[in-house]
């Protein structure tokens, strides 16, 4: 089978009435999972299981990645509009899209969100169908050390992420490393900083931080100084209009687009990697790259056009060395993966020679799931923006229960909800001192992974000290060039800054 | 301002004795690897410097504003905030957090809910009861009934099978 028969297979099989009614339900089941928070894309892949074992392969894995692509998309509807993130990913989506919904924006900001999520699931889905062999092998070819470099790429946004509060931000961001530290030694599997807790022992979740970070302090900040949601948008039965923004701010952000597609694809591909960190990676490197980076965290679409661009792109990218090598991307592809193995699917590089069918319906199935979506969501985020028309004394309550429900369904953990309950508090009391919470949880999500990785490629390089093995590492070609990106854009701001500062006093004078 | 201080200092303690918590009940790391104790021991010590150079920054601007340490203004503020409705609100997420294990879902929840609700300024009585009632059982359809996941039904004898009991009437 050529690629051109390939084509025409999928996309006839998705049409089918059938396979396209499954592909709808799964887009609505998906969207509904994701925006519930606590459901993670790989709960909502797994909950869909179930659904396909009456189902025929092809159909069953058409369903499976409509739920899959949704369930990352439907997560940064409540984002925007409760400050909720439905799945860890769409956390970068509340920087920008929260503050646009309190303006009044909610529509505009969730059709950014939705047409960027469709175009970068587009991207990655084609990248998946024409490059799967090779974009595997070039991940495939990425060290510790490289992985290390491209974390840290990441964390390089601190210095940029707030322009007036920079000591704070960095001290959000290395709170949030320190917390990732907490529980059990990675690498080592001993204890370390539980403080003798037994409760700090499985370390500190992400996602009942997160939910306690973002909703449970915005509900005590109402508490404290209650303010009306006095968004157009909102009056008149809470409807949400789907304000499509004029082609010059789409031709505005074709770039953010493109770069986050390709950056959101390739963070896919790399294993134990994903759509969460692609997503905060390409916030922050667009935040670094913009003209205009203390707009970001205000409310424009560059912010919510680069993380949801990336975490999108980031499930179809992590589809590719699932299909080609039988190595799934991330949690939600290993359960994709198993699921497929259920249905009797070969993974791995003989897919393409003995079942070149299922591959062609993957990626004709993302790539209608992935339009098919942007309709049904914003019919889905109207029913949810209906929400935001109840009265504050019930809409605040049910916030705080639904974060209760939302960490507690993660793991089914009790300390979790207390982690969730302290973390809104302390996240409270740190936004009143005027920390970043979301450096705090770039921290958090980056610090597992950039540990690992670091003491991972030390312990592999050659040398007869700590220190030449930390040079070797850093020498070789990807790694060095990675690390001298960040070294420059963790300083340029600092020494920008100090010149601005340079020039005002002199002009001054 | 004083505030901002106290959590600053609070921050740089706790960092200062993490530093040397961690580096106490690791295992000595060998000289060719980073030991589980070196990463976090590098982020306490950055940390610490950052801490200190916003504790200065703080002092410098307090000292140029001419805002002198007011701890009297802080502990009467402190005693304004345990009054406040704030710190009610942060009293009863901490009791949701205890009392969804303890009292079950069903209890927890409609407390909360009709708690909170009176805090936001909810004051028709009707309202207090029913919405509190109905949210609960939404809530509990969406998650347990359709995505399986078990709720807390508490651990008194009594009120567990109390939640039981409810549970198998939504189920009906």
């Amino acid at each position: 089978m050529n690629l051109g028969e390939m084509l025409s297979y999928g996309f006839s099989l998705c049409f089918e009435p059938t396979t396209f009614i499954m592909l709808f339900v799964g887009i609505i089941l998906g969207t509904i999972f994701g925006a519930l928070p606590g459901v993670s894309a790989t709960m909502a892949v797994t909950l869909g299981i179930p659904f396909t074992y009456s189902m025929d392969p092809v159909r069953g894995i058409a369903f499976l990645v409509a739920i899959y692509c949704a369930s990352i998309t439907g997560g940064g509807m409540t984002a925007i509009l409760f400050k909720i993130p439905g799945v860890p990913s769409s956390a970068p989506a509340t920087f920008d899209g929260y503050p646009m919904a309190q303006r009044g924006e909610g529509g505009k900001a969730l059709t950014v969100q939705l047409i960027t999520s469709a175009l970068g699931g587009l991207f990655a889905a084609l990248c998946m169908f024409v490059l799967s062999p090779q974009l595997t092998r070039a991940a495939l070819s990425f060290g510790p050390s490289e992985l290390f470099a491209i974390t840290f790429l990441g964390l390089s946004i601190l210095t940029s992420l707030e322009r007036d509060n920079k000591a704070r931000t960095i001290i959000s961001g290395l709170l949030g490393l320190f917390l990732a530290c907490i529980g059990i030694d990675p690498l080592l599997g001993i204890k370390r900083l539980n403080y003798g807790s037994n409760m700090l022992l499985s370390g500190i979740e992400m996602i009942p931080v997160m939910i306690g970070i973002f909703a449970v302090t915005e509900v005590l900040k109402q508490t404290d100084k209650p303010k009306k949601i006095e968004a157009s948008d909102y009056k008149g039965g809470g409807r949400i209009k789907a304000t499509i923004p004029p082609f010059r701010e789409w031709w505005g952000i074709k770039w953010i687009i493109a770069r986050c597609a390709v950056l959101g694809t390739i963070v896919g591909i790399l294993p134990g990697a994903g759509a969460t960190i692609a997503s905060f990676l390409c916030y922050s490197t667009e935040v670094k790259l913009s003209r205009h980076p203390e707009k970001f965290g205000t409310g424009i679409i560059d912010g919510i056009a680069a993380c949801e661009t990336a975490n999108n792109a980031a499930t179809g990218g992590s589809m590719v060395p699932l299909l080609s090598l039988g190595i799934p991307g991330g949690n939600a592809a290993a359960i994709m993966m198993s699921a497929m193995v259920l249905k009797g699917v070969q993974m791995g590089p003989l897919l393409l020679i003995n079942q070149p069918e299922f591959l062609a319906a993957t990626f004709s199935s993302m790539a209608i799931a992935n339009i098919l979506m942007v309709i049904v969501a914003i019919f889905i985020a109207r029913i949810f923006a209906k929400i935001l028309d109840i009265p504050y004394s019930v809409l605040g309550p049910t916030i705080i229960m639904l974060a209760t429900i939302g960490s507690f369904a993660t793991k089914f953990n009790i300390a979790d909800v207390k982690l969730m309950a302290i973390a809104g508090i302390i996240g409270f009391v740190l936004v009143a001192c005027k920390f970043n919470a979301a450096a705090l949880i770039l921290g958090l999500v980056l610090g597992n992974l950039c540990e690992t990785n670091l003491r991972r490629a030390v312990t592999i390089a050659n040398g007869n000290t700590i220190w030449s093995k930390i040079v070797d590492m850093m020498s070789r070609p990807v790694t060095g060039l990675i690390m001298l990106a960040c070294f420059i854009m963790l300083i340029y701001p600092v020494i920008k800054d100090a010149l601005d500062n340079r020039r005002k006093s002199r002009q001054s004078a | 301002m004083t505030l901002e201080l106290i959590v600053n200092l609070l921050l740089a303690l706790g960092a200062v004795f993490s530093y040397f918590y961690v580096g106490a009940t690791m295992p000595e790391s060998s000289n060719l690897e980073l030991g589980a104790e070196q990463w976090p021991q590098g982020i306490l010590i950055l940390l610490f410097i950052a801490l200190a150079w916003n504790i200065y920054q703080i002092i410098k601007k307090n000292r140029a504003a001419g805002i002198p340490l007011n701890f009297k203004a802080l502990m009467e503020g402190a005693s304004k905030f345990v009054k406040s409705k704030l710190f009610i609100a942060m009293v009863l997420v901490i009791v949701m957090a205890f009392a969804i294990n303890i009292f079950g879902f069903f209890l927890a929840s409609i407390f909360i809910l009709a708690t909170y609700g009176y805090l936001l300024g909810e004051r028709t009585p009707w309202k207090l009861v029913v919405f509190p009632v109905v949210i609960t059982f939404l809530l509990y359809t969406g998650f347990s009934v359709f995505l399986s996941v078990m709720l807390p039904r508490g651990t008194i004898p009594f009120l567990r099978n109390f939640s039981l009991f409810i549970e198998s009437l939504v189920r009906l």
